[in-house]
């Protein structure tokens, strides 16, 4: 292996944007932009069609406004009730945490901290990382590049499991359905979570690990137009 | 996850490019087979947009934070003697049965002596006009009493807490709970009253009033007043009924059966089969007597008015008594049946009653005989008068000149004995016969009325003077007397013997030969008549034949003659023929 970058401990790598090339991010396509495009910014893929640009356009804001839509719906997501039973013995609301107090009291401790991790740890980890990893890159701080690339898969990996409450809840919420004897409905505090795990989801594409590895400013090449240009397209 | 492999980006572009037939590094003279890109039409939107995603995102959840904090309505604290059957978060408080908070807390109080419920109420339903000073909480638990069975269906779903709310202005967040269910709500249209009694009997809450026997309430409280002898009800009078409490209107306990043995002989008095059983309280209206009946009934009684709850219909139906006089009386004889309360009469009519019986001063040289003073109240309005004049409000002095006069022709008080069964004393009031000269004494407070012995008393004296009169008679010589005529009687028996006896062989056997020939002529006469018989008989038979034909003859020529009077003259004429 080559001497890593000091800055990015990353192995030096050339960089297809430094060598004039895009790739497609459908069908994986390098293709050679026209001159004229890196002007007009929109361009397909000559493969697939897909519209394809150098880095992803506005990843950064993009990924913001995901994540702060996800920490603005997080709060309702764990303070208000995920579930509504209603059965002969009363009517009982239950936000996440409660249920987890449940499981853990009822015994249930793997369960218990099967949604703890999936529910609780997960999309406070995502939204703490990706904010720090957007930052970092907002600062063009290249140190522990790699690590923090490795950090944005596993986000990118575990992000959906996050959805497990989700589809527990989606399930009961079908199942029990017994006529005034026991009821299971899903609360405000569902949808919310549903929502941050989406939107936390959709942060983490938006962001485009890409970037980790550019160089400040025009090192080898310049960067695209796009990229600094605030109406940009959407893919 | 869009683009795991990102990193190769970086790699030689040919090794993710099948196409690409040369893998060889990014040089111009490579990039120069690579396809170009076809240039599309730009889109006509920005940036910005996507800003709109965490906006909607705060927006949505400022108003989920905000409906869960406007739906928490206010907290009320309700305190419980204990907490049986209440579940943090999951017992609900309902009223009417629709849900309107939770239980969010359960705890003791610092004192450890009640049950701190905390209880939240939901938001925007205007509850906060409900939770007032005299709202009222209570766990609702299956119940069986003799009003009946209710709250059963939290035998499954588990108890809840009932609400009732009240009517006043001032809220309130903090409650006493109550232990039972109260039997009325405040939306249950009828007005509530006050009674006051000596004890409670066996009333309960929840035991039912009565009107000439129909149900028409429920008692909805009691206290014991602070003074310890009176106990106060609060009752309930359902409407329509509750416009029959008038200012007239007497209560009494209509509880079980009222067996009243007093000088009226044996009275019982029951009400409806439940209240024999639950107890129960009865009122009626009493008519004033001085209010004539064209003016209508008597006006309706306002709200937590207060009666006095009587013992007895009879206690309770009694004239009232709006001014009574206090009179002593002195009596020598026995008052054993004599009770307080026994009834003082004016020939017969009740007009007051026995209030003390008591020793007349303390024996003593002064005192060697002690009288029995008996205190009565006499209420001069309640006999009911005819061709009424004068005030009805007397004074004392109205009395003593009213009374002076009757003493003067005899009017005493006697002790009298109301029924042999039970030996119950009465005070009667009437004019004793050449009574012996006396006098009201209206120094004394209360004055003292003269008495007369009366009733058992003169029974007794009589008796007495009968008993006396007996003892005088001289037993042993008219013994004497009558064992000397006895012994006379028996010499006279024996001769009377004797002379049976001389009778029966002297007397006898001739008086028989007297009867024989007595007979014997008998028979002769018989005979005699027997030859008379055969010997006149057919004669006779021949000669009463003739008789007969002469008979016929002379009633024929009567007949003739009376058609042929002129035959007397002219003689019968020839036959024709």
């Amino acid at each position: 292996m080559a001497a890593r970058d000091p800055a990015t401990q990353a192995v030096p790598a050339c960089s297809a944007l430094a060598a004039g090339l895009w790739r497609c991010r459908g069908c994986a396509a390098v293709c050679v932009p026209p001159p004229e495009a890196v002007q007009q910014g929109r361009t397909r893929c000559p493969r697939c069609d897909a519209v394809v640009h150098p880095r992803l356009p506005d990843s950064v804001a993009r990924s913001w406004a995901f994540l702060l839509a996800g920490t603005a719906l997080y709060l309702p997501a764990n303070l208000l009730p995920v579930t509504t039973t209603a059965s002969i013995g009363g009517r009982q609301s239950d936000t996440i945490f409660s249920g987890i107090v449940y499981f853990w009291k009822d015994g249930s401790y793997g369960l218990a901290v099967l949604v703890f991790v999936a529910s609780i740890v997960v999309p406070m980890t995502k939204l703490l990382l990706l904010s720090l990893l957007l930052i970092s890159l907002q600062r063009h701080d290249r140190r522990w590049a790699v690590r923090r690339l490795k950090a944005w898969r596993a986000l990118e990996i575990i992000g959906r499991w996050s959805m497990l409450d989700i589809f527990a809840i989606t399930i009961l919420a079908a199942l029990v359905q017994v006529e005034s004897l026991a009821e299971l409905r899903p609360g405000p505090g569902a949808m919310a979570f549903g929502a941050v795990v989406v939107l936390t989801m959709l942060a983490t594409h938006w962001f485009d690990p890409r970037l980790l590895f550019d160089k400040p400013e025009g090192e080898v090449a310049p960067m695209p137009t796009e990229f600094t240009d605030p109406a940009g397209d959407a893919t | 996850m869009s683009d795991p492999d990102a990193p190769r980006d970086d790699a030689p572009a040919g090794s993710a490019e099948p196409d690409a037939a040369t893998p060889a590094p990014a040089t111009p003279s490579a990039t120069a087979d690579l396809p170009r890109p076809t240039i599309a039409r730009r889109a006509h939107y920005s940036l910005w947009l996507v800003w709109l995603v965490p906006l909607v995102a705060v927006v949505i959840g400022v108003y989920l934070g905000a409906r869960s904090i406007l739906n928490r309505g206010p907290t009320v604290t309700i305190y419980f003697h204990n907490a049986e059957g209440i579940e943090a978060n999951k017992t609900h408080i309902k009223y009417k049965d629709v849900d309107i908070g939770i239980v969010r807390r359960v705890k003791l109080t610092k004192d450890h002596r009640e049950v701190e419920v905390t209880a939240e109420m939901r938001g925007n339903s205007g509850i906060e006009s409900m939770l007032v000073t005299d709202t009222r909480f209570w766990v609702v638990r299956p119940r069986i009493g003799a009003a009946g069975v209710s709250g059963l269906n939290t035998l499954l779903s588990g108890a809840y807490i009932g609400m009732d709310a009240g009517r006043n202005a001032s809220e309130k967040r903090e409650f006493e709970g109550l232990d039972v269910q109260p039997a009325i709500t405040a939306d249950v249209p009828g007005r509530q009253f006050t009674l006051i009694a000596d004890d409670l009997g066996s009333l309960d809450i929840g035991s039912p009033i009565y009107l000439r026997r129909v149900p028409v309430g429920q008692v909805l409280a009691y206290t014991m007043l602070p003074d310890g002898r009176h106990i106060k009800f609060t009752i309930f009078v359902t409407a329509p009924y509750d416009r029959f409490v008038t200012t007239h209107s007497r209560f009494w306990h209509a509880s079980g059966v009222d067996v009243d043995l007093g000088a009226q002989g044996l009275h019982v008095q029951t009400q409806s089969v439940v209240s024999v059983l639950a107890g129960g309280i009865a009122f009626q209206d009493l008519p004033d007597p001085d209010t004539p009946v064209t003016l209508g009934p008597p006006p309706e009684a306002p709200e937590r008015t207060q009666f006095t709850l009587y013992e007895q219909m009879a206690d309770a139906l009694k004239r009232p008594d709006s001014q009574g006089f206090d009179y002593r009386m002195l009596f020598a004889s026995s008052v054993r049946g004599l009770a307080v309360g026994a009834p003082v009469e004016y020939r017969g009519l009740p007009i007051g009653e026995v209030t003390r019986i008591a020793v007349d001063g303390k024996p003593g040289e002064d005192n060697p005989e002690p009288k029995i003073a008996v205190d009565v109240r006499v209420y001069p309005r309640r006999l009911p008068t005819i061709n009424k004049s004068g005030p009805d409000d007397m004074t004392l002095d109205d009395q003593r000149k009213r009374l002076d006069p009757m003493i003067k022709r005899g009017f005493r008080a006697q002790l009298k004995s109301g029924s042999l069964l039970t030996g119950q004393l009465y005070v009667s009031l009437d004019f004793v016969k050449d009574a012996p000269a006396a006098r009201i004494d209206w120094a004394t407070a209360p004055p003292t009325m003269p008495t007369a012995p009366g009733g058992l008393d003169s029974l007794q004296d009589s008796l007495a003077s009968l008993a006396k009169k007996l003892d005088a008679i001289p037993y042993d010589q008219l013994a004497g007397d009558l064992h000397r005529d006895l012994a006379q009687l028996d010499v006279t028996l024996k001769h009377a013997d004797d002379m049976i006896q001389h009778l029966d062989t002297g007397v006898v056997p001739e008086a028989k030969n007297t009867l024989a020939d007595a007979r014997k002529a008998v028979e002769d006469l018989r005979k005699t008549l027997g030859t008379v018989d055969q010997t006149v008989g057919p004669q006779a038979t021949n000669a009463l034949g003739e008789v007969a034909k002469a008979a016929q003859s002379l009633k024929a020529l009567a007949d003739y003659l009376e058609r042929h009077p002129e035959s007397l003259l002219k003689g019968k004429p020839e036959d024709p023929k």
